[in-house]
């Protein structure tokens, strides 16, 4: 990560004193790209949110004029708010989880493994990625089914009932989320930590800071930029993610993004589609800022405790 | 203030007990055929409120020594002793002990009031002395006007600062201080120079300071240990450094130094046998061996138009002639050919030189007090 960085740098110096033309040639060809085929269909979103709907033509939309409310309020109806606050739920308690196990294994590596060794351990972080996520995912689904090996060792200690899986149900739902996107908390953290250098933690053990104090008043406040990298990216993913869900949870796995998937290729209902997606962003914008303001008020404590009690 | 207090009276070391002692340390990183050796059988006392320099080149172990003192680094063989007690096992938290790092290693988050209270809420210190600590080492640091900023609104010369007071906060037994004007300009780093020096006068804590810079060990310094390659050289005064070094090494890393060598006469045990008509050169003791080397200073070097007297065995003298002649201003630096394959470097004032008339080819005498030869064990 670190190189990118450093490539990044001496690729904004190259453009700021010798080709400006260049460097702004550059940067239009993905601005042209992000103009098309992301600024483009928003807009399309947006406009479709705002078509009557009709019934059974071209995915219902009526091709005539008018603009109308009347989607936004489907948006509302009971069923999709249970969805919706289940999504957000999920993608919450998930990313909470990838904090709490993906924290540590950053913190490992970055300051128990030898520089040698420090590779290869992110290789291992990444390594599930190099396999296809559809067979991963059916992988899981063996070992989590009635039948499965996972579940066999938990009837066999009467944790469940025989012939009980664990597949579709919300555990298995988490349990997929936090498997699919741990590698995505992991490195920003772990970047972060790698930034920190060793004298902050050797100075604070100097003034008299047993190990655990060291982690929560120096190591954790440094490295909060990098887990709100992590929370915000996976909690994102997770919010939007409906296959693994789907496969893991199967009716129970109803997420947001099912919704709105199907209400375009089975229901037909792209401008009920388009509200549900525009208001996913909508309350995505509004969860990330909170998280974030939650994130940094939580930070200042210590220093309001330090500065109330000087 | 309590700390200045106790500084007050003179210093003297004799009797006192050591403030530091390693005794019998060395210490390897890795194993097997990758073993690298970075300190070997290091022997070494630090004497209470003494300023004490480790001096050496990058890679001679004085800054592993320092961080052995602090706890970040441990032994593999012999002991390390603070005020008299073995320190090996105790981690750093639980050291009477601070450091300044070569980096400062200030908390970016905190503010330098926050910085400097870090070591005395981890202490548990009453908020009433914690106050009153903290306003004392501020005054002492010269810091009253930034105690709200963040490091990162700081020159490097008050970051400098800060990282002190925030390890002399904590009034330790020792403080050690890695390299801690490196990343600082000539010119501030003279005046850090004399702030350090002052600071420690006035608080009278004992200071390690590892530093590669030789002014800057001697200027700062009561007493200093020449390290190289993982082994003492020599420790002691700076004086003592210069005009009685025991090895070539620290002749060399401490100045200017003329290096004479030959075969003891077996006749007279003092005088070098260098076989040219004239030249006596007398060592400042008996050596030990067959063959001995003394190191001369330039500027312990006297010139003569002719073959100089030798009163008795009190001065040494050899003939030569300029090789070369430098006029530095206040001083001249002259090369004098002699019997010797390396020439000798001779400083000397103006109106010394002058009178000589000294152009390359014009033979002359040196001489020199044969006390102030120093005899090097190697």
């Amino acid at each position: 990560m670190t190189s990118i960085t450093v490539q990044a740098n001496a690729f904004s110096t190259l453009g700021g004193r010798k080709a400006a033309g260049f460097g702004f040639a550059v940067v239009l060809l993905p601005f042209l790209l992000y103009a098309a085929f992301f600024i483009a269909p928003v807009v399309l979103i947006a406009v479709q949110s705002l078509t009557p709907y009709v019934v059974g033509s071209n995915g219902g939309l009526s091709g005539a004029g008018g603009l109308t409310l009347d989607n936004y309020a489907g948006v509302f109806s009971p069923t999709f708010r249970s969805v919706f606050a289940d999504s957000l739920r999920n993608a919450l308690a998930g990313s909470l989880l990838c904090l709490l196990i993906g924290y540590p294994v950053a913190y490992f590596i970055s300051t128990r493994c030898s520089e040698r060794l420090k590779p290869w351990f992110l290789v291992l972080v990444i390594l599930p990625f190099w396999t296809s996520y559809l067979l991963r995912m059916l992988g899981w689904r063996i070992l989590l089914g009635a039948n499965g090996d996972i579940s066999a060792v938990l009837q066999s200690l009467h944790l469940l009932a025989l012939g009980q899986g664990l597949l579709f149900t919300q555990a298995a739902v988490l349990l997929g989320l936090v498997y699919n996107f741990l590698p995505v908390m992991i490195l920003p953290i772990y970047v972060s930590i790698e930034r920190l250098s060793r004298d902050h933690r050797d100075a604070s053990r100097d003034l008299y800071a047993r190990p655990w104090q060291t982690f929560l008043s120096i190591t954790l406040p440094l490295t909060y930029p990098g887990i709100m990298a992590g929370m915000t990216v996976v909690f994102i993913m997770m919010t939007g993610d409906y296959v693994t869900p789907e496969l893991m949870g199967g009716a129970k796995g109803m997420m947001v993004g099912t919704l709105i998937y199907s209400q375009f290729l089975q229901g037909e209902n792209w401008p009920l589609a388009s509200a549900m997606s525009l208001s996913l962003v909508f309350v995505l914008v509004v969860a990330v800022l909170a998280m974030s303001a939650g994130g940094s008020g939580l930070q200042r404590l210590p220093t309001l405790f330090r500065r109330a009690t000087r | 203030m309590a700390m200045v207090m106790t500084s007050g009276s003179k210093k003297s070391y004799a009797g006192e007990q050591n403030a530091v002692r390693f005794r019998g340390v060395s210490k390897h990183f890795g194993e097997g055929a990758h073993a690298l050796t970075v300190i070997r059988d290091l022997n070494l006392t630090i004497g209470k409120g003494e300023f004490f320099s480790l001096l050496g080149p990058s890679g001679c172990g004085k800054t592993t020594a320092l961080r052995m003192i602090g706890g970040f680094e441990h032994p593999s063989e012999g002991d390390v002793l603070l005020d008299g007690e073995s320190i090996i096992g105790v981690p750093p938290y639980r050291r009477d002990v601070n450091m300044v790092f070569q980096s400062y290693s200030l908390f970016p988050h905190m503010d330098v009031y926050e910085n400097i209270e870090y070591g005395l809420r981890r202490k548990k210190v009453p908020r009433q002395e914690r106050r009153k600590r903290i306003a004392d080492v501020v005054a002492l640091a010269q810091l009253d006007d930034y105690v709200s900023r963040h490091p990162n609104q700081l020159s490097g010369g008050q970051q400098q600062r800060v990282a002190l007071a925030r390890a002399l906060v904590n009034q330790p037994k020792v403080l050690l201080l890695d390299e801690p004007l490196a990343a600082l300009d000539a010119k501030l780093r003279g005046t850090m120079q004399e702030e350090l020096r002052r600071i420690q006068r006035e608080v009278g804590i004992t200071f390690v300071f590892v530093t590669h810079d030789q002014q800057e060990a001697f200027a700062l310094s009561d007493r200093v240990a020449v390290m190289r390659a993982g082994r003492l050289e020599q420790a002691g005064t700076p004086l003592e450094l210069y005009n009685k070094p025991t090895t070539r090494f620290v002749a060399d890393f401490v100045g200017q130094s003329n290096f004479i060598s030959g075969p003891v006469c077996t006749m007279a045990r003092r005088l070098l046998e260098l076989g040219q008509e004239g030249d006596r050169v007398f060592l400042p003791a008996e050596a030990p061996g067959t063959a001995a080397t003394i190191v001369v200073r330039p500027e312990q070097i006297a010139l003569h138009a002719d073959q100089p007297e030798l009163q008795g065995e009190s001065r040494s003298r050899l003939a030569g002639f300029v090789s070369e002649n430098t006029f530095l201003g206040s001083k001249h630096v002259l090369r004098i050919k002699t019997c010797l394959p390396e020439p000798i470097l001779v400083e000397a004032s103006h109106g010394a030189v002058s009178a000589l008339a000294p152009e390359p080819g014009r033979s002359l005498w040196l001489s020199w007090r044969s006390g102030d030869g120093a005899l090097l064990a190697d």
